[in-house]
């Protein structure tokens, strides 16, 4: 039997949720005298109420093989792979800081060579404009911290997504059924400002610079 | 003056050691956190820099901190930060931070804010 989408499961279980309630609806008791014939009937409706119940069990138990198929292959590399390019960039980053560090201290050094010589006007412009270039290079940077917490944001909202998934599954199935679910690391130390943003950083300085001179 | 950088990133610690240098205040310590931070607080720093999200103590417990301590009630504190939504900000006000420059800043920013902390409380900027 081909494996079914977690959404076809989730619509035949309601549609079986529907059944079990408009028997249970016929169930309701009567403020008037009983109707013989709905009594008689009674018997024949608890024993199709109980086969809803168990079709609607074996519905949600596979869609938790579903759900979990998703929690753990594609949550877990997803969460593996935020973590993955947090790191490259605070390498690359750190590495980047390095040459520039590295490349200030030769134009540095190059003015240092300069002196005691006839310095030109334009060889020591060349170096100035130089040398801020490589410290603006350098301010540019910041990208990677606000990077950072934009991923952090991302990492943290997976492993929200992956914890309810997991207490879902739970819900599906008891656990003397159900495997133990193994939950993804979780990262130590995560500290994030879920709006952290490279843009607009004008306008949001002109509010913080209002909300000070004010106080 | 000696500067104390508070910042979980190293990036960012790098950024604004070098933008300091760069504006002539060579004296500095850096803490990757506010506990770390609290513990190479002392009566010599003079102008503190701390970063709002940081594991373990945040920027603004931090401030929070250092202005219930005897000596650190009246050393500026300049938050960097990204946080740019208006409670927090307020909330970085009522914690006793004398200044607030959002991230991404440029040297410029930062010079600006540095003297105008200074020029209220009476020190000389560089």
């Amino acid at each position: 039997m081909a494996p079914r989408s977690a959404s076809e499961l989730l619509f035949d279980s309601e549609a079986s949720l529907r059944l079990v309630d408009s028997a249970i609806v016929e169930l309701k008791p009567d403020t008037e005298a009983p109707d013989p014939a709905v009594s008689a009937r009674l018997p024949q409706q608890l024993l199709r109420a109980f086969g809803e119940i168990g079709t609607i069990l074996t519905r949600l138990r596979e869609s938790r093989g579903v759900l979990e198929q998703a929690h753990m292959d594609k949550l877990a590399h997803m969460h593996s792979k935020l973590r993955e390019v947090t790191s490259a960039t605070e390498m690359a980053a750190t590495d980047i800081l390095n040459g520039l560090d590295r490349s200030i201290a030769m134009v540095d050094e190059l003015d240092q060579l300069g002196e005691g010589h006839e310095p030109t006007t334009r060889a020591a412009e060349v170096r100035a404009t130089m040398r801020d270039e490589l410290f603006g290079l350098m301010n540019h940077l910041q990208f990677q911290d606000i990077t950072t917490q934009q991923l952090a944001y991302a990492s943290s909202v997976i492993l929200e997504m992956e914890d309810r998934l997991s207490l879902l599954m739970k819900y599906f199935s008891p656990s003397h059924i159900a495997p133990e679910i193994v939950p993804s690391p979780r990262p130590l130390g995560l500290a994030f400002d879920p709006n952290a943003s490279n843009s607009d950083a004008h306008d949001r300085q002109a509010l913080a610079d209002s909300l000070f001179i004010a106080r | 003056m000696k500067f104390l950088v508070v910042d979980d990133s190293v990036t960012m610690r790098r950024i604004i050691v070098n933008s300091l240098q760069r504006i002539g205040y060579s004296n500095t310590v850096e803490a990757g956190d506010g506990q770390e931070a609290l513990s190479a607080f002392d009566a010599s720093v003079g102008f503190v820099i701390t970063d709002w999200n940081m594991p373990n103590m945040t920027g603004l417990e931090f401030a929070r901190a250092v202005r219930a301590r005897g000596d650190g009630k009246t050393v500026p504190i300049l938050m960097v930060t990204t946080r740019s939504m208006r409670e927090d900000i307020l909330a970085a006000v009522e914690a006793g931070v004398n200044n607030y420059i959002l991230k991404p800043f440029t040297p410029a920013v930062l010079k600006e804010k540095i003297d105008q902390v200074l020029s209220v409380s009476g020190e000389v900027a560089a």
